[in-house]
């Protein structure tokens, strides 16, 4: 009895081309045995998946993505029959009236929103790739949101035509939804970008006027130029205050109605009474003008409130693009057990007593009862674990859950607000509720110090009136003015985006505002185990002989056993045959028993690829003695045949390399890190000693890890949570802020909608990074919040003593903005803490 | 100097056209996407790309 280790890595000669993936630069297993030709040059590519997209673009002339891109394309997911009858349902009226929109000609169009774009090359392949369909009318891919607009002919084309198509070159998109803000939020943009532009027009226009009649000397400028250089500016601003400013008044009026001072009305004071001012002044030929004081004051007040516009559009942009696609249609049995007809039907029509069926490798839509059938169902909704748990007729499902092996006819109970899956959400919505509002905070703050200003104002208006003429209202226009909030209300919101920016580079979707200010103030890290720290699906590590056949021939017998069945251990084993370029045998009489295994017969010999009693039973002895130990937290999976014992398969899910580093960097930037997980204690001792956390708790349900969290809190320690399973939903929003791992894992889509940010990469690394930013992003606002206090205390009091002229004190103001901005520019590019 | 007379409700007109220019712009969405545009200039090929041999493919 020998037996042999076959690690992952391949015993071939590896050149320096064949080492990473062309088109997905993941480390390339296959060698030279997927290729393309490319401008020459013959790559190697790690995959079916990768080779197809890749030849697939450059047949469609669009070798430039490869010339032009910024780093590795996500890896494609090969395309089998499924996908297709999947898309194909786009195209069902129930569904693509939901989505596309018909205009006047006929044709139809709809927005959608494209995943996996990683630079300007992606976005430019989408589009290209869009409009080379046949029958598309129109295809344009905004940069910057990523979102496709398509408008296709409907008799040459469809929607699922187009989906199809971008998933040939490895880009998956869904529509958007209609209802979401999307319309809204780009109506709105237009609108503060016009009061801005015209405010700026205004203002620079203005200045030019006001300049000569600084400069000049008394006398020198003849009072007739004078006089048509303030009418002129009176012509510019009144668009200024009119149009741009509207919002400051409808602001200010809205607070006064209900007796509060807000920000805006000092603004809204000092525009108003400035220009009255201004007016009457060059309607009577006497005293002075603030034109361009006012236009100043307008422009960069509309300029600060357009940024945090942008910054509040940027995380709704985010939420967006991680909401689930639209709910999939589901196979209902029009009358059950009479007939085996079925129809597709919505989610969201199905009800109590409603027979489905579920295909293998689908969902479950909600909680019922199985009646017929025999399959296995990954329920790591529940339990964290993918490893599938054997169901038969009578016993139940529950909702979310993936059945792997065999359909299934299902008798629904639940559907709705009662099925598990959405008692989690309410759960972890719930949860979500309960954070502290920093919004109201900062309102009563800038509530008080509103009325502070205009109580200056006041103060300094009377302690001028005895200086006579027009000094009194001179100097209290300029307490006004310059005590204008804007540095102060800059200070944060320019900090957010330029890290918010950052982190979306690294691949870190932020879709709640508060969450980097969250982030930088973490003191512990609870990591979960399984799809996080390690990878979501399982992995050949060894396999042990126990006959005299070689690995090669076992691994081709264990796949020819379980070709086509989508359970995990099928794919870890297709995936390590790939990989070692071993082709299945064929099998005949392929049965599967739940739970156990499967039997087959293969050339004519009975096989058993199973648990160590199933395939024991075949095997007919008891197993060699010499079979090397076992590792923590494997999964064992024998093969044998009449007569004898074959080999036994450890499958484990591998740690992800980035882990380890990322653990000891955040102990490094003093945040103490925590696993808590679903699974046994055994493979998360083991994980937790591999990667080196200490405290480390196995067997955890998903109320018992938020109760981890809350214990943590109660210490007054701020947690970071970082997972991927829909169970982790509560946990996630019961932290302080979370991140949800979701790269390409289908059932995490309530993770992601419940987690603060959203991870698209697997490089656990950027965790680390994104600490490092948030901290750097508190310092800039620290940083910017002295500085507009400080330079506060110090104007406040020059103004009232009448050293600023109106004039300057806008300067003055527009200045200390624009420190405040360039201040947080910075962390838009620094990429120091990026590995 | 009198031109000046001329010059100044010139300059004011003249920014009221601007102001109409930049409203047709932002209307027509010239103002949605920023980024776009830059790249497209550059990655978009007047040459027709080199046909590509269609060499030995391996896939499995």
């Amino acid at each position: 009895m020998t037996t042999s280790t076959l690690d992952a890595p391949i015993a071939r000669p590896t050149f320096d081309e064949t080492a990473h993936c062309f088109h997905c630069g993941e480390p390339n297993l296959a060698g030279d045995t997927f290729r393309a030709r490319f401008d020459g040059r013959t790559r190697y590519l790690c995959c079916a998946g990768c080779a197809a997209v890749a030849q697939t673009i450059v047949d469609a002339g669009l070798g430039d993505f490869y010339r032009r891109r910024e780093g590795a394309a996500p890896r494609p997911a090969e395309i089998v029959p499924g996908d297709v009858r999947a898309l194909g349902r786009y195209n069902l009226p129930a569904l693509e009236r939901q989505v596309a929109h018909r205009r006047l000609d006929g044709s139809k169009e709809t927005d959608l929103i494209l995943e996996g774009l990683t630079c300007a090359a992606c976005a430019w392949l989408a589009e290209r790739t869009i409009g080379n369909v046949p029958g598309v009318i129109e295809a344009g891919v905004n940069y910057t949101t990523g979102r496709a607009h398509v408008a296709w002919d409907s008799r040459k084309t469809s929607l699922a035509d187009v989906l199809f198509a971008l998933r040939r070159v490895g880009l998956d998109a869904h529509p958007a939804d209609p209802q979401a803000g999307a319309a809204a939020r780009k109506r709105e943009r237009r609108k503060r970008l016009l009061e801005l532009l015209v405010a700026c027009l205004g203002m620079m226009q203005v200045m030019m006027f006001a300049l000569p009649i600084y400069l000049a000397e008394p006398g020198e400028l003849a009072p007739d130029f004078e006089h048509l250089m303030r009418w002129a500016s009176l012509f510019l601003t009144a668009p200024v205050v009119a149009y741009s400013a509207r919002s400051f008044f409808a602001n200010a009026w809205r607070d006064l109605a209900r007796r509060r001072v807000g920000m805006d009305v000092p603004i809204a004071i000092a525009i108003a009474v400035a220009f009255g001012a201004s007016v009457r002044a060059t309607f009577s030929g006497t005293g002075e003008v603030y034109y361009d004081s006012v236009g100043m004051f307008v422009f960069l007040l509309l300029a600060s409130r357009y940024l945090e516009f942008t910054a509040r559009a940027q995380a709704a942009e985010a939420v967006e693009r991680l909401a689930p696609p639209l709910p999939a249609l589901v196979d209902r049995f029009t009358n059950f057990p009479d007939t085996l007809r079925t129809e597709a039907v919505p989610v969201g029509l199905l009800a109590a007593g409603d027979v489905i069926a579920v295909q293998a490798g689908a969902t479950v839509p909600a909680d019922g009862v199985i009646l017929r059938g025999l399959s296995a169902l990954d329920e790591s909704l529940l339990t964290g674990e993918s490893r599938p748990v054997a169901r038969k007729p009578g016993e139940r499902v529950v909702g979310g859950s993936i059945n792997s092996i065999s359909p299934l006819v299902v008798r629904l109970d639940q559907v709705g607000e009662q099925a598990t899956l959405a008692q989690i959400s309410r759960l972890a919505r719930r949860a979500a509720g309960t954070r502290p509002r920093l919004a109201t905070l900062s309102d009563t703050i800038a509530g008080g110090f509103s009325a502070l200003v205009l109580a200056l104002a006041a103060v300094t208006a009377i302690m001028w009136l005895p200086a006579g003429g027009d000094a009194w209202f001179r100097h209290a226009i300029a307490v006004l003015v310059v005590t204008c909030p804007c540095a102060l209300a800059l200070a944060v919101p320019t900090a957010l985006t330029a890290a918010g920016h950052r982190l979306s580079r690294l691949g870190l979707l932020v879709s709640r505002g508060t969450a980097i200010e969250a982030l930088a103030a973490v003191t512990d890290v609870v990591f979960d185990k399984t799809g996080t720290l390690t990878e979501p699906r399982l992995a050949v590590k060894r396999i042990a002989l126990l006959g005299t056949q070689s690995a090669e021939q076992c691994l081709a017998c264990a796949l020819a056993l379980e070709t086509g069945s989508a359970h995990p251990i099928a794919q870890s084993l297709a995936a390590h045959a790939a990989a070692l370029d071993v082709t299945p045998a064929a099998a005949d009489e392929v049965s599967t028993m739940s739970g156990l295994g499967v039997e087959a017969v293969v050339a004519g010999v009975g096989y058993r690829l199973g648990t160590a009693v199933f395939a024991g039973a075949i095997a007919g002895k008891p197993l060699p003695v010499e079979a090397p130990a076992h590792g923590a937290g494997e999964t064992h999976v024998y093969l044998a045949r009449k007569g004898a014992w074959l080999a036994r398969f450890d499958l484990i899910a591998p740690l992800r390399a980035s882990a380890a580093e990322t653990v000891e960097r955040l102990r490094a930037q003093g945040v103490e890190p925590h696993l808590v997980s679903g699974d046994l204690s055994d493979a998360v001792a083991a994980v937790a000693s591999a990667v080196g956390i200490e405290r480390a708790v196995a067997q955890a349900a998903p109320a018992d890890k938020a109760d981890y969290v809350k214990r943590l809190q109660a210490q007054g320690r701020k947690v970071l949570m970082i997972g991927d399973g829909i169970n982790d939903a509560p946990v996630l929003a019961a932290a302080d802020v979370s991140i949800a791992v979701a790269d390409g894992r289908s059932g995490s889509d309530l993770a992601r909608a419940h987690a603060a940010i959203v991870m698209l990469n697997s490089n656990l690394n950027r965790v680390a990074d994104a600490h490092a930013a948030a901290l750097e992003a508190r310092r800039v606002m620290r940083q910017n919040l002295a500085w507009a206090i400080a330079y506060n205390l110090v104007a406040v009091p020059l103004a009232m003593a009448g050293v600023l002229a109106p004039w300057a004190a806008a300067l003055g103001m527009s200045l200390s903005s624009l420190l405040v901005v360039a201040n947080a520019a910075r962390l838009a590019w620094r990429s120091r803490f990026e590995s | 100097m009198e031109a000046l007379y001329l010059l100044i409700p010139l300059s004011v007109a003249a920014v009221f056209a601007i102001g109409w220019v930049l409203w047709r712009a932002v209307e027509s969405g010239q103002f949605d996407d920023l980024e776009g545009p830059g790249h497209r200039i550059l990655m978009d090929d007047d040459a027709p790309p080199a046909e590509e041999p269609a060499g030995p493919r391996t896939i499995v």
